[in-house]
This record gives C-alpha cells, structure tokens and sequence, in this order.
C-alpha cells in the first residue's frame, strides 16, 4: 500500500510540474518592474537634460585620447622612426595613406576619427571616443530626442527651448565635422529606420551646410547666452562653462559658412577654385554677432591677457582645472568657446609626446618634434615674418631683423612658448643623470639629436611642456593639456578672413559687427606682449595693400596663433594649399656652434649666455628637408570606409580613393 | 524584482556536504567491515535439510586466472545467492541436485549449469566485450549500442586516463573521439581547455559544443578524469534534436561513475608528470644575430643609408663570444631567453582515491583527486618576501548515491564539489609583458638581472622590450579560487504497476559556483632599480629619474600589500535545472517501442555574463523509437525550445529529427556472408535551432538610465553633472528568431571477420540558415549611427565525412593486438553574409570558409632592379630592394593596396581534417600503446619577424636569406630601417599548421600475481605514459589558436603512475 502511495505522489508531483507550465511563456518573460521605462527619459527637463547630456560625451577629446595624439596633421610636426612600429596615424598621413584612419587599417593608427581599440562608448573612459563614430552616434540621439520633445510636458517653455537648441546644436556641430573631413554627407533630421535599406544620396558640401546652417541658427534663437544666468542653469551654476549657449552658436554658424566658403569646399560642391564671397558675407555676419557682444560685454567671452596666455590650452598646478579661461586681478576671462570634455590626466599623453624620448628627456619610445619650417612661420618681434621665402637659412630682407648667426634672436614672443632651440636650459635638476642633459644639445651630433632618441628637426616643441616637464624635474602638478575646439582668437581671425574674402575688401566690415578684418587680425597680435612692454605690432603696411598679401599675414597669423591646436590640417585643406610646395615638406635645420663643445661626456656648455640662449652665436646653418608628402588631389579629403561606400553608388567613395 | 535564485548560504552548503561525505565513507567502511567478517563474502541464508554442497573455481578464459566477484545463484530461487571470493572460490549449499547454477558477472557470458551429481564445479568465463560496450549514453537516457541509429562516438574514462597525465579533460579528448577537434591555445596552469569543435564550425557566433556532466550544462573543467565513466559526443540531428536548440553545434554528454553492488572496493591513483615547454621559436645568439644584421645592413644600405648607424665591427662582435667575466656578459649579454625564463622541467601530482560498492538499498561510488599543476617558469628570487609565478591546486570530490527506496523507486543524489586555486601574476594588464622573452625579447637586449641587483630594461622600447623575467617575478601573486559544489538528485518511479513499460522521473539539480580573486600579494605598481649598459660605450642608462621635488637619489619602494580577497560576486553563478520525464518502453513480440517526454527549465543567474536578471529556458522533450526484429529501426525525436531572447510569437521554437536504420546483416541474403558480422546503414535528417548570440531580449528596445554621467566640469576632481542620464541601450528586432541547422547524415557500421576489422563511414552536411548577425556585422550605413538590431541573415554550409577503423587480434591467449584508426574531414563555408552590395565578390565572406584568412600574396622574388621597376608600387612609398617579395596586384590597378588586392588564401585556422591512430598491443600483464593526432588543411599565422625593431637583434631560424646567387631561398633578407608596412611580406608569416603529434603513449604493466594479493591489494597497474612527446610541423611553435600575440607556452608531458585496488 505503502508504494501505491508513493506512486500516486510523485505522479502527482510529476503531473503538476508540468501544469504548472501552461504558463510557460509567463515563465520567460521579462519582469517589466527590472528594466527602465523609455518615457521616464522625456518627461521633465531633468531626465531629458540627463538624456541630453550623453550628446557631449560624443565629443572625442582629440588632444588627450590615446598616449600619443596625432591632431597636428599638417606639416607642424615630425615623427620619429619608432612611429612606424606603432603604425602612427601621422606616419600613415605623411605616407599619403589616408585609410588608416579607419579602425582596422594598419597598426594601431591613434588617430581620433576613428576607434582604436576600444569600442565606442559614451562613458567616461577618453579612449572609447572617436569623431566618426561619436558624430553619427550623437546625431541619432539628437533626432531621438527631437523626435520626443513634446513628451516633456512637466517643463517650462525656456526649459523646452533650452533642451532644444542643445540637441539642434549638436545635430549640426556632429554633421560639420564629419563633412569637413569626408566631404557632403547626407543631413540625418530624423531617426532612421532599422528595418528598412538605407539609401540616402550624399549632397554636395555646401547642402549640408545649408542644412548644418539652419539647425544652427534654430540653436542660437532657443538657447541662453549665459546658463547662470537663466533659472534652468541654476541646479548646475558655476558649473555651465561646458553646456551649450547661443554663443557658442553663432561662432559655430560662422564658422560652418566660412569653411562652406573656403575654396576646397567650393570647388567640391561645384563651383570655382575660389572662396565664394556669399557664404563668407554669411559667415562674417555670424561671427561679427559675437565679436559685437564680446567687445561691448553683452557675453561672457574675452581674449586671456598676454600674462595668462598659456592658459588658454594648459593649466599646471591648478589642480587639474580645464584650460581655456583665466583669471587675472580678479578678471575671468573667457576665451575658449567650445570645448568637449575631458576624461582624465595627461599622464603618458600630450605631456610627454612632445618632449625628447628615449631617455633623455622621458622615458618614451618615440616623440613628436616641431618641424623648421613651421618655426619659421613664427616672424620677428617687429611683426614682420623672418623672410620673403620664411627660410630658416635665409637671411631677412623686407626690413626684418633675421640673422641667420643668431635666428633665434628677437623673434615673436610666441616662438618662445612654442619651441625649445640649441642652448636653451631643458632640465633644472642637478641630478648626475640629467647632468649630460641640462641644456638642449641640439647642434649637429649633439645629444639631444641622437638617431633614435633626439630631434629630426633641430627644434623641441615645448608649447605644452615648458622647462621642467622633465623625467628629472617631475613638474608635472595635475599638469592639464586640452585645447579647446574653437577659441575667441580663432574667431577674430576667421571674421578676417571671412569679411575679406567675402567682400575683396580689407577694409569692408559685416553688417553686425563696425569692425575690419585689419583690426580683427591685430586684436590677436596685439594682445601679444613684447620683453619691452609693448604690444607686438600688428600686419605691417606692406601687407595691407592687397587682400592677397593681407591673407598671406592672415595664414602666418592663424598658423602663429593656433599653433598645435588641431586647425592647420583643415585651414591647408580649406585653403587647397596641403598638396601644393612649401606646405607639403616638413624641414629640420642643422648647424653648428661658434664655440664647438669639446666634450660630449662631460659637457663643458662651452657657449657664452646660459640665461638667454637666443644670444649663442652659430654657423652654417642649413635647412634640409626631412620629409616629402606626395600628395594628389584626392589627399584634400579622407576616405570613406569601405563598407559605406560599398553600399549603394549614392554614397559614392570620395574621388581618388 | 527577482534577482537571486534559492539563496543558500555558503556554510550550509559545507555542512550539508559535510555530514553528507560523513555518512558515505562510514557506510563504505561498513560494507569493508562485513566483508572482514564473512571471508566468502558471500550473503549466506539458512541451509536448507537435505543441502548438497557445491564448491569450485572460476577461471577467466583470458588470462586463466580466477575470477572474483561472479554471483552464483540457483536458477529460479532467488534468495540463494553466492559471491567468488578473491581467489575465485565459491561454495554453496543447494536444496537439491536439480538445481541448476547461473554464474553471471558483468563483463563476462553467462553460464548455466546443471549440478547433478557433481560436487565441485569449475567454470572458465570468457569475456563478453560486446556487453561492455553494449550501452551508448544518448540525451535523456541510454540505448543499447546495436539500436543506436545516430551518429554518436563514445569513449570511457579508462581511456582517458592514458593521456599520460593532463588534467585538463577537454584536452584529454583530444584524438579520442572521431569527429571532434581541438585547438589549444596556452599551457597555463588551470587553462589547458582547448576550444572543442565537433564536426567543424557552422556559425560565426558560436562553435562551442553544449557540454552536459551527468545531463546537466556543466563546465568541462569541473570534471576530473578519474570519475568520468563514460563521454559521448553526439554528432547529427538524430542525437541531437532532443537538445534543440542547444545542441546545434553537438553535444558531450560526460557520465561520472556510479557505484557497483558489491564489497567496497577501494581504488587509488597517484601521478607524477615531468613537463616541459613545448616548441618555442628559434634564435639566434647575439654573436650571430649581429652578423646577420650586418648583412641586412649591406644589403639595405643604398636605400636607406641611415641604417648605417647600426653596423658593428667584428671586433666588437667577438665580445659576445668568449667570455670571462660578468662585466663582459653584462655590458655584452647574451642571453638565450628561453632557457633562462623555464625550468628545464616543471612537476605536476595528481592523488586519487575511489571507492565504490553498496548493497541491494544503497549503492555508493565516491571520489577524492587532489591535483598539483607546477609551473614551468624559473623565478628569479625577488627578496620580497611573496612567491611570484603560476600554479593551480585543485580538490575534487565526488559522492554518486543510488537509493533502491522501494522495488519500483530509485532515487540518484549526485554531489560534487571542486575547490580550485589557481595562481598567477598580480591583475596583469598585458601577457605581451610577462612573454615576451619567449618568443620576440633579443639575446642582447639587456642583461636580465645585473649583479648589482638592477633589472634589465631598454629605454627605447618598454613595450616591446618589457624585461619579461623581471615582470614574472616582481608581479605579485594572485590566488583566483573557484569553488564548485553541483547536486543532483533524481528519483525514478517505475509505474509499471498502471500501464506496464511506463517509468516516470524527475530530476532536481542546483550548481553553485563561487570565485573569489584578489587575494595575495599585490605588487602591481613596483618600482625597482631598472638600468641598460650602452655596449658600445659601457654608460649605464637608468630608468630611475631622481626625486622630482626633492632631487634625492631614486630608491626601491616596498610597498606591495597583502590582500585578503574578494568575492566577486558577480562571478558568482547559480544554475538550478529541473526535469520531468516520462519514458515507456515495451516489447511487443518482435516489436520493441519506447517513448519519452521531457520537460526541462533551467535558471542561471550570473551576473558578469547575464546582468541582474537571471537567464531562464524553457524546453519540451520527447523521443520514439521503434524497432522490428532489431533489424529495421525507426526513431522521431525532437524539442519544442522557449528562450527569452525572443518576441513572444517566435519565442519557441519546434525542432524534430526523424532516422532510420537496417542492420543488414540480419537479413537472410547475407546469411551467406559468413565473415561479416554486422553491416548496419542508418540515415537521418532533422533540424536544430540556435540562439546563442551573445546578447538577451534581442526583441526590444532597452534603455537605461544613471549609467554614467559627463564631465561636464572644468574642475578635474568633480567627476559628474548633476543630471543623471537617459540613454537607449540597444534597438530590438521584434521579429528576430531561431537560426536553423539541417543537419543531414548518413553512415554504415560494419563488423568482419568475427570484429577482426569492425569500423563505420559518416558523411554529413550541416546547412545552417537565419544566422543571427550582429547588428555591427550588417551592411548598415555608419550614418545609421548605432549598433543596428540583430536580425536573422546569415547562411553557412559544413560538408565532411568521418571514417572509423578499428583493428583487433587475438594471436593466443596471451597477446593481443588492437589498433583504432579515425579520420575527420568537415569544409565550411559562409553562404550568406549581408556582405556590402558593392563590394567585389574576392572580398566578399560569401563563398569562403568563415575562417579564412585575407592575406597579400607573394609570387616569389624579385631578383634583379629590372623585375623590380616591372613589379607594380606600393600605396605607399615603401622602398623596394631586390629580394623582396613580388606582392600581386590582384586588382589589377597597378598599385598594391592595402585592402583591396588582399584576399582570402590557403586554409582556415581550424582545421578541416583531423585524424589520428592509436596502436596498441597487450601481452600478458604488459600493455603498450601509441596515439598518433594530427591535423592538416589549416593555417596559422605566425607574425613574430627578424629584426622588428632596428634596435633589437632578434633573429629567428627563418632558413635562407635570399642573395643574388640563391633566388630560391626559405626568406626575403630582414629589413632594419624601412617604411615597409606587413603588406610586402606577403605570405611569409602564414604558416602551414598542419601537424602530427604523438599524442600519447603508454607502457603499463597489471600486476595480478599473488605477492600482489600478499600485501592486500586486489590489483596493482604501474605505467608510464607521456603527452605531446614528439611534434612535427612547420609552424615555429606548438600552439594551435593565435589569440593575440604571445601566452604561456604549451607543455609535454611524461608521467609516471599507479593504480592500486584493494
């Protein structure tokens, strides 16, 4: 009786088991309570403000992604043999090999257009951004976002504008960076389909710029001059330096319809091999709102006194506080407009890949060196460039002081803050090991310029790295290099270009703003301090007296100014200049001292001014080149990857590629 | 919010193991005790009036020695039972003289005989091989191997455990089982499993087999060798359609031993393995290598006059040879790395016991393996006070209970528990950094350890250069445990008391993994002495810069911890699994029909894989199988699967297999045949479903908030903007379902010459449709601008075949000979892939095997400056000398580019043919055998090049250089300074990977005479066996996988072992 009973248990049990799965695809379902309702991210301007800020994490931080950053892809700097084990991204580019800027090409690149290795994300990790993939990303969630705008019932109407104009700002800036590498592309405005083939044309650059305009412009109505300033900024004031405003806008439309104007883009898009004097007017109506309320202070953005200039693209001891604003007698000064974020220290970064590897100056296998030719663009202190032909080994003519005994002697206070030269005190440590090393040996056969470990160029760049940034010294204190996208130098200098360029005029003005492009140019000159205390001077007359020649003051100007700031690659496109001669080598210069060092071993610094190495006499200066680009025509854009332009012939591969 | 299955704490896990192993090893002494006590062993009843008393021994046709343990029991009267003692003597009292004697034991015929008047009756046994082999694990349940319609291969543990001492058993499979191969990638201690294919790879998403310890999804790793009783890989749709949609890619079944009826029998194992790296790389010294470099040098010179700068006088050459003091050897070192960085021979121990036996109510098997794995690296000593360097300890523990609760109730409690400890360097960041000197570091990059106590280091490459001997010593050490504690409990119910032939059962099980890592000591961030003797100047350079602030002299910080350990918990993983089965199965006449349903669901929570939501699966089970005569077979199985990655429309899926089978040889026709034993055609046909993208709820749209927030801060120290964030996660494809394998197979089974030859011949084809693609692997725009949905897309097609012979000869009665031979062929191929519309087919996946690589393709030298200015540029401006590959235009432009004139070549990196042999020969108490593994039809490559760096003098054993007067030579000449990128290599790092190992081999010996027996032991088998003892190949070292860049190196082994029964 007894296993009867047991028999009719575990049938019991058996048969229950499997009732109890007429629920089964209860059983399998997801428990809704787990997991984030979407309609949370749109209902109040907190959530959505929340869902908006991803936008910003898009923005790669080019300067500081990866332990070497090769953002200088024009011809201001020059890499060393080691380079090539890494497959460097600006090896590839002086290769003319622009497919390794896609994740996948060859090595392990390092360029910010593309992964590395890491994949994309939004988090706070500085190398899992990239322009291409973040732009397209951010795009999409700025349509979604629009697209879900009127789910923000519980918000005010500035609060919708705000949220707004942020997602129409983004849309556009994401799409003006992407066409300005890869040419048109089609204007994404609503969030696509994944269930059905994509097939939008590209259009030509000046249509998307159309497009890239107009979003633009809806953001400079909707959006806050000052974040602070308005109740929604409140919960984040004093901390709304970063967030988008109308300024921000406005410089950006600006600069949207000067690139449109510029002659590569021009050309591209159908017309002549010239600027087009409509999209320049535009710009300069653009950027003339802003500089109007910069100089009547109805905004917040300044240039940063001479005193302060480093500030602009690097902090040091200020415990890691973002460059690009200064205070000076209790004065904050704004002059970075747009800036991405930052996702951690420099360490192992720009703070180093600039400076002599190998053991000499740092323990790194290879280093970037400024190139002679793109020292040379930095002129005299009487604002005259260095000579007709900007020759290292060219004695100055036109009135310049140049010695080619002395070429480093009363040259524009900026040469000093970018660049390290031959008798220049490198280390202040007394250590035995740094002793060799004190003073930058940079003459023919001296030891900063070993084969593997010194400079190719006879010159250190030391705009981020100044005298102490050393393996020895260690002066490194939360030491913080960002340079920001766009800064309000860059916009004076644009507003020249543009109000030049637009009405063939140097002395024209925009419609908004009472000023000439003469004047916009020698704001930024003259905020440049000289030893003696007075401002540099401006573009000498003998450049006023075409727009031709005044352009050529205007390129030295952007090149002197934004020097190693990410703009000369684009301004060499723009301008149609990057395959053409001079601006395709990349120059060292060589030379000896008039008092020869006698002992490398136990160096003597037999040269005269410790203090002031400008005043060291040398000889035999030559200037050689160390690299040649072999640039054709398809060198002015970068290649699509090959599984877009593979997909349907309307979104054909940039030409040549 | 369900987030935790039944929370068990961890220390009621031990206890409950605890008492559980108390009372099984105080049961198994009890049964030892009773044996002590009645020498016969035997159950003895009451005599009976009238008893006759019978008395004999028992012999074993094979080996003429008595057989122990063979029941004796009168026909028809149950209760009168005896038992053989040791010497094979039985004695039994009998009612009467009609009575007729059954001898039966497993492995040997069963005899009747009549007693009549005889009072001592001896019986030769002879063995019954086919009974042995006669039962097959298949899913949910076994069949008998003659009814066996699928393609199913089987192997025992005795088998394995000659694979002369590997512990791993996924590796231990290796040549074992036709139709599976392997691919090992490191020779670490604790990670030997080798990736397992079965019949080659038919999605890019998943290749792994499903893998079942005692029918539930287990890791390979927590079975040890010893308790494995049996493993079966099932092959076609026929075997596996019962898994659905797990068993797509084939399936192991590994059955753990149970316990025998029986006095306890107590079995002890012990294992002591030499080992030592396998091939490794080939270099040169330093002397050479600077020789060669000079040639290089010449040879490169007018194109890059720069190189110049490296060329060494031989005079300076000469001091890498001769030396004779240790400033020499450390401003000149010449270090073979290889030898420096290993022991000439690590050991490895492994200790286990076994016992097993149990009466009519209890059956018990237990299990006890202690393993050592050594670690081949030979540690400089670091004065720290910590142990760097490899190991893994682990302890296996093993109780199978079978209750006899009523005549008709069984219930099985299975429990095991595996506590591993594994160790390793402290959270290393990169393997590049601890291996390098094995493969790429140069013989005279820097002296590793210099007397006085700085570590070698290269101050132009850290990377490349990292000093590897210094990175293994001073890295800490790290003890990863993972604890294991897996229960089954299983009751079966015959209910043949309602329908007869109708059993019911119903199987509970509950795995626990535990990982605990951190523990140790913990010297990630060490800072010591680092210093680089210039040779050609004597100058040390140091690493170590002075005190930034302070300028005082560098010093050693001491300042690794001690940590105690953490749970990672989200590591930890629960898996709870519960069945329901019916089975009936009833002959009727000639007729034999059986029938099963199963329900299944399984609930794992891991987080690290999962998330928070534990994984659920749901799956409907059934199988019929019919059978005529045991001649004309039928079977129909199938699975109706739910998983939650689906919209619920697509959520299950129904997948069914249908074969059929005719033993030929049973058919009259062939009665005339006479040599031919068994010829048996069997064909089936079906379709399994897969899901096994790596991603859950493909179906919808998730999105999540406060993941992250910007820095939207100028202030560095402030980490995040006040708002939290929203943010779409990942975009669901409501109409994404089950990819689909037809796997079709047909084979023949034959047996000749009474199993002089016996063998079978499979061929199949695995044709797999609706591929789930990655949204990242979808012909989507970038401006799409997210990872697009899964969808179903893709195709791939497997053909092959397999092929089984197996030889065995019985010359007398003291030797035999056996040999087993397999080959396996399986070919894939991508069929669909959603390659971009515009992309030239060469680059296509279509058409190709999935892992084929795209490679340059070099047709021969140039060999003079004409052929070269005829040969078609580089992209890029590389400089072009003599002797360097011609690259081929495959596009036909006139330029060589770096993506569309590379194309796919030679073989995939699995390979397609696997086969091995195993010969083997038995004499008396001796035993040997060889295994021979190989695979060809494969490609590895290998990247590891001659002078990497201009700097360092590594040079490998390439062969040849080219040189104007031998244009035909192994290697272009190595360049130094150059612009070259890989693509004018060509093929010169693609490797043919085709091997031949000799895999195993054994020598044993069984002692069974009676000194044996005179010290108390049963039997008594002592061998030597070895592993990976000899590998030809052309590859420069012995791994099968390159998982990016450089590991631990694999091992050969020899072992020297025992085997004792008492």
């Amino acid at each position: 009786m007894k296993i009867y009973n047991k028999i009719i248990l575990y049938c019991g049990l058996f048969f229950f088991l499997a009732g109890s799965t007429s629920s089964c695809t209860d059983y399998l379902d997801v428990a809704p309570a787990s997991l984030v309702n979407p309609e949370d991210a749109y209902k109040n301007f907190v959530n959505f403000q929340g869902f908006t800020e991803e936008l910003y994490n898009c923005v790669p931080s080019f300067c500081n992604r990866d332990d070497n950053n090769f953002f200088n892809n024009g011809e201001e700097e020059m890499w060393q043999q080691n380079a090539t084990n890494q497959g460097a991204w600006i090896w590839q580019v002086d290769l003319g090999n622009y497919w390794s800027w896609q994740r996948g090409g060859f090595g392990n690149g390092g360029s910010f257009l593309d992964q590395n290795t890491d994949n994309f994300s939004t988090d706070n990790n500085k190398r899992s951004k990239s322009l291409w993939v973040g732009a397209w990303y951010g795009i999409r969630r700025a349509n979604i976002g629009l697209a879900n705008i009127d789910k923000m019932v519980d918000a005010t109407p500035e609060e919708k504008n705000i949220i707004a104009g942020q997602l129409y700002f983004f849309r556009a800036w994401f799409h003006m960076h992407l066409i300005t590498y890869w040419g048109g592309m089609p204007y994404i405005d609503y969030v696509l389909p994944s269930d059905e083939p994509l097939r939008l044309p590209r259009l030509t650059y000046q249509q998307t710029a159309d497009k890239i305009a107009e979003d633009f412009q809806k953001a400079y109505e909707l959006l806050p001059g000052n974040w602070d300033a308005v109740p929604a900024g409140q919960a984040t004031v004093n901390k709304n330096e970063l967030r988008i405003n109308k300024w921000m806008a406005i410089a950006y439309l600006g600069k949207n319809y000067l690139y449109a104007g510029s002659p590569l883009m021009n050309l591209s898009s159908g017309g002549a091999d010239a600027y087009n004097a409509e999209y320049c007017k535009k710009a300069a109506d653009a950027f003339g709102i802003l500089l109007q309320a910069s100089e009547t202070g109805a905004c917040q953005y300044s240039l940063i006194p001479w005193s302060k200039y480093s500030e602009n693209y690097m902090t040091n001891g200020q415990g890691g506080r973002m460059p690009g604003t200064a205070t000076v007698n209790n004065v904050v000064y704004n002059e970075a407009i747009f800036r991405g974020p930052n996702w951690g220290g420099t360490d192992q970064s720009t703070n180093k890949q600039y400076l002599c590897a190998g053991g000499v100056l740092q323990d790194r296998s290879w280093s970037q060196y400024a190139t002679a030719n793109y020292v040379n663009y930095f002129g005299m202190d009487t604002g005259l460039p260095i000579n007709s032909v900007s020759k290292a080994d060219v004695p100055g003519d036109q009135g310049s002081t140049y010695d080619v005994h002395y070429p480093w002697k009363n040259r524009d206070p900026r040469f000093y803050i970018n660049f390290g030269f031959d008798t220049q005190k490198m280390v202040n440590s007394t250590a035995a090991a740094a002793k060799n090393f004190v003073y930058a040996n940079l003459y023919t056969g001296g030891n900063y310029r070993a084969a593997n470990t010194g400079s190719n160029t006879g010159y250190l760049m030391m705009k981020f790295n100044p005298l102490g940034f050393n393996k020895y010294d260690n002066a490194y204190n939360r030491h913080q290099v960002h340079t920001a996208w766009m800064r309000l130098a860059d916009v004076y200098l644009m507003y020249a270009e543009s109000v030049a360029m637009g009405y063939n005029n140097i002395n024209a003005t925009s419609t908004t703003f009472s000023q000439n492009a003469v004047y916009a140019i020698n704001k930024v000159r003259n905020r440049v301090i000289l030893p003696n205390g007075n401002p540099l001077p401006g573009v000498a007359p003998i450049f006023l007296t075409s727009v031709e020649s005044f352009m050529s003051e205007v390129r030295r100007e952007r090149a002197v100014e934004l020097a190693y700031e990410g703009h000369r690659f684009n301004d060499l496109r723009r301008w149609r200049l990057l395959i053409k001669s001079p601006y395709n080598v990349k120059t060292g210069i060589s030379f000896d001292r008039a008092i020869p060092e006698t002992n490398n071993a136990t160096p003597t610094f037999n040269f005269l001014d410790k203090n002031v190495p400008q005043n060291n006499r040398i000889e035999n200066l030559r200037e050689y080149v160390v690299w040649q680009r072999n640039f054709t025509e398809r060198h002015y854009w970068l290649p699509l990857k090959r599984g877009d332009a593979n997909l349907y012939p309307e979104f054909a591969q940039n030409p040549g590629w | 919010m369900k987030i935790r299955l039944i929370k068990i704490p961890r220390k009621t896990n031990v206890v409950v193991m605890g008492v559980l192993f108390q009372f099984l090893f105080s049961n198994a002494l009890l049964a030892k005790g009773v044996g002590v006590d009645s020498p016969s062993l035997a159950t003895e009843k009451k005599p009976v009036a009238q008893q006759i008393i019978v008395s004999g021994t028992i012999t074993s046709s094979e080996d003429k020695l008595p057989v122990p343990g063979v029941t004796v029991a009168v026909k028809g009267n149950p209760k009168l039972v005896v038992v053989t003692d040791f010497d094979g003597n039985y004695k039994i009292s009998l009612p009467s003289s009609d009575a007729v004697l059954v001898f039966s034991s497993i492995g040997f015929k069963t005899i009747e005989k009549k007693v009549g008047s005889q009072t001592i009756i001896n019986i030769v046994m002879s063995s019954d091989q086919t009974n042995l082999e006669e039962v097959v694990v298949v899913g949910f349940g076994t069949q008998k191997k003659a009814s066996v319609i699928g393609a199913i291969s089987q192997t025992t543990g005795k088998v394995l455990q000659r694979t002369g001492g590997v512990s791993s058993l996924g590796a231990a499979l290796t040549g074992n089982l036709p139709g599976i191969s392997t691919l090992q990638t490191t020779g670490k201690p604790g990670e030997e499993d080798p990736q397992i294919i079965i019949r080659g790879v038919s999605s890019w998403n998943n290749s792994s087999p499903l893998i079942l310890v005692d029918g539930i999804e287990r890791e390979i790793s927590s079975v040890d060798i010893t308790s494995v009783e049996t493993v079966s890989v099932l092959k076609d749709a026929s075997a596996t359609a019962v898994y659905g949609v797990r068993g797509a890619n084939g399936v192991i079944l590994i059955t753990t031993k149970r316990g025998v009826e029986g006095k306890a029998k107590i079995d002890f194992g012990f294992n002591s393995v030499m080992k030592t790296a396998s091939k490794l790389p080939g270099k040169y010294d330093a002397y050479d290598a600077l020789l060669i470099k000079n040639r290089v040098i010449e040879y490169e010179l007018n194109q890059r006059p720069d190189s110049w700068a490296y060329i060494r006088p031989q005079s300076f050459i000469d001091n890498y040879r001769n030396q004779t003091t240790q400033e020499q050897r450390e401003r000149y070192p010449n270090i073979d790395w290889q030898d420096f960085m290993f022991k000439d021979f690590a050991m490895t121990h492994n200790a286990n016991l076994n016992i097993t036996g149990g009466t009519d109510k209890v059956k018990y098997f237990a299990a006890v393996d202690y393993l050592h794995e050594g670690d081949l690296v030979d540690l400089i000593p670091n004065g720290k006070g910590f142990d760097s360097g490899y190991a893994l300890n682990r302890l296996n523990s093993r109780a199978n209970l079978d209750f006899q609760l009523s005549k008709t109730t069984t219930l099985k409690v299975n429990l095991a528990g595996s506590y591993s400890q594994k160790q390793q360097p402290w959270r290393v960041i990169s393997e590049g950094y601890l291996w390098q000197g094995a493969y790429t570091l140069p013989p005279d990059v820097y002296y590793p350890k210099y007397s006085d106590g700085a570590w070698g280091y290269h101050p132009l490459n850290q990377v490349q250069g990292a000093n590897s001997a210094m990175n293994l010593t001073m890295g800490g050490a790290e003890y990863i445990t993972t604890t294991r504690i897996t229960s089954d409990f299983n009751l079966k119910q015959d209910l043949g008391k309602f329908i007869k032939g109708l059993s019911a059962n119903v199987t509970f099980s509950l795995d626990n993994t535990f990982l605990e890592n951190q523990r140790g000591a913990n010297n990630q961030n060490f800072t010591v002495y680092e210093k680089w003797i210039d040779p050609l100047t004597g100058i040390p350079v140091l690493r170590n810069a002075p005190d930034g602030l302070t300028g005082f002299d560098f010093y050693e910080s001491s300042d690794w911890t001690i940590n105690g350990g953490l749970m990672d918990n989200g590591q930890t993983r629960r898996n709870l699994t519960y069945q329901a089965q019916l089975f009936y199965g009833r002959q009727f006449g000639d007729h034999n029909v059986t029938a099963m349903g199963n329900l299944q669901r399984q609930e794992l929570a891991h987080i690290a894989v999962l998330g928070d939501l534990p994984s659920y699966r749901e799956d409907w089970i059934f199988r019929a199988t019919y059978d005529y005569k045991s001649k004309y077979f039928a079977e129909y199985s199938g699975a109706y699967n739910g998983t939650e990655k689906f919209a619920s429309a697509n959520r299950f899926g129904f997948f069914n297999s249908g074969t059929v089978g005719w033993v030929i040889s049973k058919e009259k026709f062939m009665s005339k045949l006479t040599f031919l034993d068994n010829l048996k055609v069997r064909a089936s046909y079906g379709t399994i479903g897969d899901d096994s993208a790596n991603a859950r709820f493909l179906y919808f749209d998730q999105y999540g908030n406060g993941i992250t927030r910007p820095r939207l801060t100028t202030t560095e120290g402030e980490t995040s903007s006040a708002y939290g964030w929203f943010t779409q996660t990942s975009i669901g494809n409501p109409n994404i379902g089950w990819e689909n394998v037809t796997k079709k197979n047909f084979g023949v089974e034959f047996s000749i010459f009474d199993k002089l030859f016996s063998g079978s011949v499979d061929i199949f084809n695995d044709y797999r449709t609706d591929i789930l693609m990655a949204g990242s692997d979808r012909a989507m725009p970038s401006y799409f601008g997210f990872t697009p949905p899964r969808v179903n897309l893709g195709a791939m097609e497997v053909n092959g075949y397999e092929f089984e012979l197996h030889f065995s000869k019985r010359i007398n009665n003291d030797v035999r000979l056996w040999a087993d031979f397999a080959l396996t062929h399986a070919k894939d191929r991508v069929i669909f892939r959603d390659d971009p519309g515009l992309l030239p087919d060469y680059m296509k996946r279509e058409g190709y095997a999935l892992r084929q690589g795209r490679y340059m393709i070099d047709q021969g030298f140039y060999n003079t400056w004409d052929e070269l200015y005829g040969s078609p540029a580089f992209e890029t401006n590389d400089s072009k000398i003599p002797g360097n590959y011609r690259i081929m235009d495959y596009n036909g432009d006139g330029i060589i580019n770096q993506d569309t004139d590379r194309v796919r070549y030679g073989y995939p990196s699995n390979p397609q043919n696997t086969y091995n042999a195993t010969l083997g020969v038995d004499w008396k108490g001796f035993s040997a055998m060889v295994q021979f593994y190989g695979v060809n039809n494969v490609m590895r490559s290998v990247p590891i090049s001659t002078f990497s760096l201009a700097y360092f003098n590594n040079v490998f054993e390439e062969g040849t250089y080219w040189s104007k007067d031998n244009t035909n030579a192994d290697s272009p000449v190595p360049r130094l300074n150059n612009t070259l990128n890989g693509d004018s290599w060509g093929t010169r790092y693609l490797y043919d990977g085709s091997y031949i190992r000799l895999k195993n081999a054994e020598i044993a010996y069984n002692f069974t005479s009676n000194w044996v027996k005179s010290i108390g032991l049963e039997s008594l088998r002592v061998y030597a066996n070895g592993n990976n003892l000899f590998l030809w190949t052309k590859t420069p070292d012995d791994r099968e996988v390159d998982n990016g860049g450089i590991a631990y190196p694999t091992v050969r082994r020899v072992n020297l072992g025992f085997r004792l029964t008492l």
